[in-house]
């Protein structure tokens, strides 16, 4: 029997109440309007965290809004994958909040507003709410772009809105199609009646749309076009934030798409040559970029290619893996991303940088180790459980997947080396010295290279639950009976 | 009303057509606004009153407001093809 | 913080600049995809959907939220959540312009004033754009419309006067305060649902007689709710866009 917990709300309501409250609070007290953000961001993070212990030692939780059961009403279903990234968002909102007072009230806002909307694109189990909870991220994802103000940032801005209002409205279409083959819009119900009514193209095309809109934020390869320009033109914790975990957030609920309601080998396949293509592209774009932060862009690209593939892996050994893929990336992009504002020039002027700034210089290369995969770094254990998982498939072109990830290890290692080999050359005397990472980006980055560090001593552990949690989340009839069958 | 849906249909794509390709960003605004308010017409003749309502206030009216707002205040409001002149 | 506003610069819609071969392709990738999606939607057998949920709404919606227009039962009731959603990407998308135009600095002029008869017109309209849209928002329940409806219509009636006269100030103070109260009604309207073992929007009062005014439990307070808050906001965002002098 699933406990129905009403509280699973909570990540929602209270980041959504506090952005409603803050234009007002940030009119009377412009002084205390970010602490106030953040005071909220804490207090919903600790609410999230009494309701992931509670999902990690009793199991999945349900809540079906206005008292209406499942596929009728709306309804949250809280399992550990949920939980676990709508704790990785608190957190990522709290690390990356904003600097600034009242005068940057528009962007503490559409942090809540993100954080609220990020909840609920986790948390929720129909496709509709799914798609409303996805749109409060995308538009608080297009203001924050545009936050750092500049031509280059509303520019940037505008064409990652036009792209996607694009996707949305496609993904929307994708709804339609579903809801006019099905009558249903509830997750759960679909995982019942999707290898009936949805396994043919007209389920295919769903998907496909679907792919296409939530691929927009997922970073998937035909419309991430927007990400390197916005990266590079948005503010340094922005980058972080949105190539970190909303990327994220996007892709988990690809898989929840593709695991309850589009059970079929062709959807798998389209999941996986996108992951391919991203991999190729940006790994190679990464390999030519002109500077660090254009590097680290492309190679977010890469990343979340290499967490499509794994995700088209069926079975949970596919989803332990695009999941370890994805928490170890969101660990080390963000941390990469604020090293890497002060260092935006061309390589050749960044000689010489380790002998200013030793700490950034060093944790630059303990990322840089983690993400190409040195054993005992968490890095090695996340594309190990891919590669594991890819052998064990019957898919000859998963194991084509696996060698285009090593090929793309190659690379990266490359370009990575290039830019430590740079960090550690000795600079010309006549040079101008190259900039050095603040402690408002080093803080930022130290935390997450501890978290990092911190992963490698429990690896054991973040295994097995990792294991637990996959098992859960990909099976799609123990899913739906957990929401459907309650109280029968 | 098979006639009347027709002529709606084709008021909708005149309009249509006319805002991609009319150059006077403010006319092809007003042809925007043409098409949301044939489509509450033919959603108050399908019987859903109440997406009627929402698309005339808020697509055939607010929506050409706030674009011809934005077109003022960029600088793109103009009563002519050529040059921006100055606003009404 | 230094802070650049992008050039005004005349934007030409595509094609006169002779690009062809850009709209020949885009021209092509459209009929593509409505090729697409026509095949698509004609595979869905016309005016035989499958009503799985849907009809089982229609048999049980009035009785089970005291609505009597379905669309409200369904919106307020079982999709109440999407519209918290909703009401929500609308406020995101006015916070995230009114960032921007207040970082792009306040529009100069206003233009100047529309002149006795588009004045006092708008005057006189005012009154009836704010009943006509309080009688959509408070009787959401009952007839065809609700507070998105009713609160463009307030939006509406707020901004005639102030494009009337544009010389006259717009209180953006009140317009935030009440964007604000009202988003959080709904939500701890929501919560309030939660105290007595219900789940988030779970119906509160009684459900009262159909078709009466005061029914429906506590649907018709979110539709104040999300009138209010919709009508504010809209009414704000056209007066930052319109540049109009800020009452201190």
């Amino acid at each position: 029997m699933t406990p129905a917990l009403p509280a699973i709300i909570y990540p929602v309501a209270l980041p959504l109440m506090g952005a409603f409250l803050l234009p007002i609070a940030a009119r009377s007290l412009p002084e205390l309007a970010g602490a106030l953000g953040r005071v909220v961001v804490l207090v919903s993070m600790a609410v999230s965290a009494m309701l992931a212990s509670s999902v990690w030692s009793s199991g999945p939780a349900v809540s079906a809004m206005g008292g209406f059961a499942a596929p009728l009403g709306i309804v949250f279903y809280a399992d550990r994958l949920a939980m676990l990234f709508v704790l990785a968002l608190h957190a990522g909102v709290f690390l990356f909040w904003p600097r600034g007072r009242g005068e940057n009230a528009g962007a503490f806002t559409l942090m809540l507003t993100l954080l609220g909307g990020g909840s609920g694109l986790a948390l929720s189990g129909d496709l509709f709410n799914i798609f409303v909870f996805y749109e409060i991220a995308a538009v608080a994802s297009y203001g924050l772009a545009a936050s750092g103000g500049g031509r280059a940032g509303y520019a940037a801005a505008i064409r990652f809105l036009i792209l996607g209002s694009l996707g949305s409205t496609l993904a929307l279409v994708g709804i339609a199609l579903v809801y006019g083959a099905t009558g249903t819009l509830n997750l759960a119900d679909l995982a019942r009646l999707a290898p009936r009514m949805l396994n043919n193209p007209l389920g295919l095309s769903a998907f496909l749309l679907l792919l296409i809109g939530f691929g927009v934020k997922a970073e998937l390869t035909p419309v991430n076009t927007w990400a390197p320009e916005v990266y590079g033109a948005a503010p340094a914790r922005v980058a972080a934030l949105l190539a970190g975990v909303v990327s994220k957030l996007a892709i988990v609920v690809i898989l929840r798409f593709l695991v309850l309601a589009f059970p079929m080998p062709a959807a798998r396949a389209a999941l996986l040559v996108t992951g391919i293509l991203g991999v190729i592209a940006g790994e190679l774009a990464a390999w030519r970029a002109p500077n660090l932060n254009q590097a680290f862009s492309y190679s977010s690209i890469a990343q979340l290619g290499m967490v499509a593939m794994a995700f088209s892996i069926s079975g949970p050994a596919g989803i332990a893996a695009g999941v370890a893929l994805a928490l170890h990336h969101a660990v080390v992009k963000p941390a990469f991303f604020m090293l890497a504002d002060r260092w935006r020039a061309p390589l050749e002027s960044l000689k010489g940088a380790a002998k200013d700034s030793p700490l950034a210089a060093g944790l630059f290369v303990l990322l840089s180790l983690s993400i190409i995969g040195i054993p005992p770094l968490p890095g090695f254990w996340a594309k190990f459980l891919f590669l594991k998982a890819a052998m064990a498939s019957s898919w000859s072109l998963v194991w084509f997947a696996a060698a285009v990830m090593l090929a793309a290890t190659v690379v990266e290692a490359a370009w990575l080396l290039r830019a430590i080999s740079a960090f550690y050359a000795s600079a010309p005397q006549s040079a101008p010295r190259p900039p050095r990472p603040g402690m408002e980006h080093l803080g930022p980055a130290l935390a997450l290279g501890a978290l990092l560090l911190a992963a490698m001593i429990f690896t054991a552990p973040l295994g097995a639950s990792i294991n637990a949690l996959a098992d859960e989340a990909g099976g799609a009839q123990a899913i739906a009976a957990r929401v459907l069958d309650k109280g029968e | 009303m098979i006639l009347l849906v027709t002529l709606i249909a084709i008021v909708m794509l005149a309009a249509a057509i006319l805002t991609v390709t009319l150059r006077n960003w403010l006319a092809a605004t007003a042809a925007l606004s043409v098409v949301s308010l044939a489509l509450s017409v033919l959603f108050a003749l399908l019987r859903a009153p109440d997406v009627a309502l929402a698309e005339a206030a808020v697509g055939a009216g607010l929506s050409g407001v706030l674009l011809a707002l934005t077109l003022r205040r960029v600088g793109l409001w103009t009563n002519n093809d050529g040059k921006p002149g100055d606003s009404q | 913080m230094r802070r650049h506003y992008p050039q005004h610069r005349v934007i030409r819609p595509m094609g006169h600049q002779g690009n062809h071969g850009r709209l020949a392709a885009s021209a092509l990738f459209l009929a593509g995809l409505g090729l697409l999606l026509f095949n698509l939607v004609a595979s869905i057998p016309f005016g035989h959907a499958p009503l799985h949920v849907g009809r089982a709404i229609l048999e049980r919606a009035s009785g089970e939220t005291g609505a009597d227009n379905i669309v409200t039962a369904i919106l307020l009731g079982y999709r109440g959540l999407d519209t918290l959603g909703e009401v929500t990407i609308l406020f995101t998308a006015a916070a995230a312009a009114g960032m921007v135009l207040a970082s792009a600095g306040r529009g100069q002029a206003q233009g100047e004033d529309a002149g006795f008869i588009f004045r006092t017109a708008a005057w006189m309209l005012f009154p009836f754009l704010l009943v006509v849209g309080a009688y959509i928002i408070i009787h959401g329940h009952l007839t065809p419309g609700g507070g998105f409806q009713g609160g463009a219509i307030l939006a509406a009636a707020f901004f005639t006067p102030l494009l009337a006269s544009p010389a006259s100030p717009f209180n953006h103070r009140v317009a935030t305060l009440v964007e604000g109260f009202a988003g959080l009604a709904f939500i701890v309207i929501g919560l309030l649902g939660m105290l007595g073992g219900g789940q988030f929007l779970t119906q509160l009062f009684g459900k009262g007689a159909p078709g009466a005014l005061f029914s429906a439990g506590s649907l018709p307070v979110l539709y104040l709710a999300i009138g209010l808050k919709v009508g504010s906001e809209l009414a704000g965002l056209m007066a930052s866009v319109f540049g109009g002098k800020e009452k201190a």
